[in-house]
């Protein structure tokens, strides 16, 4: 009975330290988030930048056939820094400070499947003296699903250490399960 | 013949003196702004840049959006330690500096991806990462791990006594820290160099190394991580100094610091220094509770005679040790001359964390505060982790772990010496 208590106790451990570092970010970088809300013949993107102020984002979105811009940029828009290009039929936004601006267009479809997303982190200090596109995140592409956009989202919030970390956690704690069992437990 | 040459001459001084000129300083703001960068402006030229309509590079929309959101849109000036000022237009990403004090405050901020050159102490010798006296690197994580590409293969720009100018412009800086002892070098070099040269670095008082921290922390713009890493120093010494503050005065153990211990004996006529070398101020010794029996010598730097030693018989002597080899501890113990001292007849001579590396190195000196502690209130700290608070001592500067725990191994007296 204590041993099954003790066991329960050192998986919640473990899915403690799993979750903790799952949401445990790498560094201090800016997260950019895309979502859609489908509302009839139209959609509303809206961009979530999840970083530490003072930040400045630049964001460009293709917009693939099938979809249209409202004709004045106040219909298209509420957000003080963007521009269009109607004939590449692309959009950038300027965001400084903003936690969340959104636009809206009008079409058929998901408001997923063929758009691409880019962003550029505007404040990372780079050493280097003529910068490509390196530094540019691209958020999702024309193949992927709902589902797997979010998925490709998620995994930019934490790169690197946060799902090592916790893959690291849920060895441990199996380890520490498997050789308890093996050990008979504190009762051995 | 000789006509025929001059051109070809000609050439090659013209080749050299482009070479070996000064990087331009940026001195204005980007996007060719007058004042003060707009947020229209940036704004366009951002979008343009996104979408292609425009041809302007990411260097120079990233540099116009930096100003514009860390800066409010205008060029920032900035003060250094001697009270020169200067001004900055585009951000810091190209960083040179001259000792390894400055280096570490660089590597504390996030900004080591930035450090483009330094000098031979901080990428050659153990003044920031653990490195044996041989030369063999001693902590790999922290040679890798607090710049990309390894710390020792940055560009060297300046020996212990010489800058290399030619070096130190070719790799067009956008700001070069400079310690204290070149203060008189920085308005030449801001010349030769074509950047800002920020003269920066602490003393012995504990006033100066948080002014150097916020100083430094300032010209990076990273005020907010200079306030967190005061705050962290703060943090360890008040664990000491709530315990050592408490204690009166005349119960406190008098101390005789040798700073540059006594590897030579007590003085080294090539040096001009040894055991006889103290401080008459050593923040890491108040603190600790310790009474510095120097502390009435006019002169902060000096050095004294045995005869003064010997009549200020202190409690407790403390040598700085650099090296695993250094018998310095064992030389004063035996030494003839010292043995009415009542430190050397309780055998309390002990080591401590060399306070100097081309500089003062905070991260080493804040060791000092809590190991001197243990060393002179055994009881009091009994309960104090060097282990622990040494490793997050140094991660805090050099974003490592384990690095204390490497330099404890290479030292070895933080693992074997008897408290």
């Amino acid at each position: 009975m204590k041993t099954a208590i003790h066991r329960t106790g050192l998986i919640l451990a473990a899915l403690l330290i799993f979750h903790v570092c799952c949401i445990l970010p790498a560094a201090a970088a800016p997260i950019v988030q895309r979502e859609v809300a489908p509302s009839g013949g139209a959609v509303t993107v809206t961009y979530t930048i999840d970083a530490e102020e003072p930040f400045a984002i630049g964001i460009v979105e293709s917009v693939p056939e099938g979809w249209t811009f409202a004709e004045t940029d106040n219909a298209i828009s509420a957000a003080p820094h963007f521009e269009i290009d109607r004939d590449g039929r692309k959009i950038a936004f300027f965001v400084c400070d903003e936690k969340e601006v959104s636009y809206t267009l009008t079409g058929t479809g998901d408001g997923i499947q063929g758009f691409v997303t880019e962003w550029v982190d505007l404040c990372e200090l780079s050493p280097d003296l003529k910068e490509g596109k390196g530094r540019w995140n691209t958020l999702g592409a024309s193949s992927v699903s709902s589902v797997n956009l979010q998925q490709e989202t998620q995994a930019q919030k934490s790169p690197g250490f946060g799902i090592c970390a916790a893959l690291l956690g849920c060895a441990l704690g199996a380890g520490a399960i498997a050789l308890r069992q093996r050990t008979g437990g504190d009762e051995a | 013949m000789n006509v025929s040459r001059a051109p070809v001459l000609l050439l090659v001084a013209l080749a050299a003196a482009f070479l070996i000129s000064p990087a331009a300083a940026a001195d204005s703001l980007p996007l060719g702004a007058e004042g003060r960068l707009t947020g229209d402006l940036v704004a366009t030229s951002v979008c343009g840049y996104l979408l292609g309509t425009n041809d302007l590079t990411l260097d120079e929309v990233s540099d116009a959006a930096y100003v514009y959101a860390v800066w409010g849109g205008e060029p920032k000036t900035v003060t250094d330690m001697t009270g020169r000022k200067m001004t900055l237009y585009r951000p810091v990403e190209r960083i040179i500096t001259n000792n390894p004090d400055n280096s570490r405050l660089v590597i504390a901020y996030g900004d080591g991806h930035l450090l483009v050159g330094s000098d031979e102490c901080t990428i050659d010798s153990g003044c920031v990462c653990p490195m044996t006296a041989d030369g063999e690197i001693f902590c790999e994580e922290c040679w890798e791990g607090v710049t990309p590409g390894g710390l020792e293969n940055l560009a060297l720009t300046n020996d212990r006594y010489t800058p290399n100018y030619e070096q130190m412009v070719s790799l067009k800086p956008d700001l070069v820290f400079l310690w204290m002892s070149w203060e008189d070098q920085a308005d030449d070099m801001v010349e030769r160099v074509g950047a800002p040269v920020f003269v920066a670095g602490p003393d012995f008082t504990y006033e100066s190394v948080t002014d150097h921290t916020l100083a430094v922390g300032e010209a990076l713009s990273k005020e907010g991580e200079a306030e967190e890493l005061v705050a962290f120093m703060n943090s360890k010494i008040r664990m000491v100094t709530d315990i050592t503050d408490a204690i009166p005065e005349d119960e406190k153990v008098r101390v005789y610091f040798a700073p540059r211990g006594a590897k030579k004996g007590f003085y080294d006529a090539k040096e001009g220094r040894d055991f006889t070398r103290t401080y008459n101020t050593y923040f890491p010794l108040d603190m600790a509770g310790g009474v510095n029996v120097a502390e009435d010598c006019a002169d902060g730097n000096v050095n004294v005679a045995i005869e003064q030693i010997i009549a200020w018989n202190p409690d407790v002597i403390l040598v700085s040790c650099s090296t695993p080899d250094d018998a310095g501890v064992d030389f004063i113990l035996a030494a003839p001359e010292l043995q009415s001292i009542k430190a050397i007849q309780e055998g309390r001579v002990y080591n401590v964390f060399y306070p100097h590396c081309r500089g003062r190195p905070q991260d080493r000196n804040l060791l000092n505060v809590l190991y001197m502690a243990r060393i002179l209130y055994p009881d009091k700290f009994a309960d104090l982790d060097m282990e622990q608070e040494g490793n997050e001592i140094m991660t805090a500067f050099l974003g490592v772990d384990g690095v204390y725990s490497a330099y404890a191994d290479y030292l070895t007296f933080p693992r074997d010496q008897q408290i």
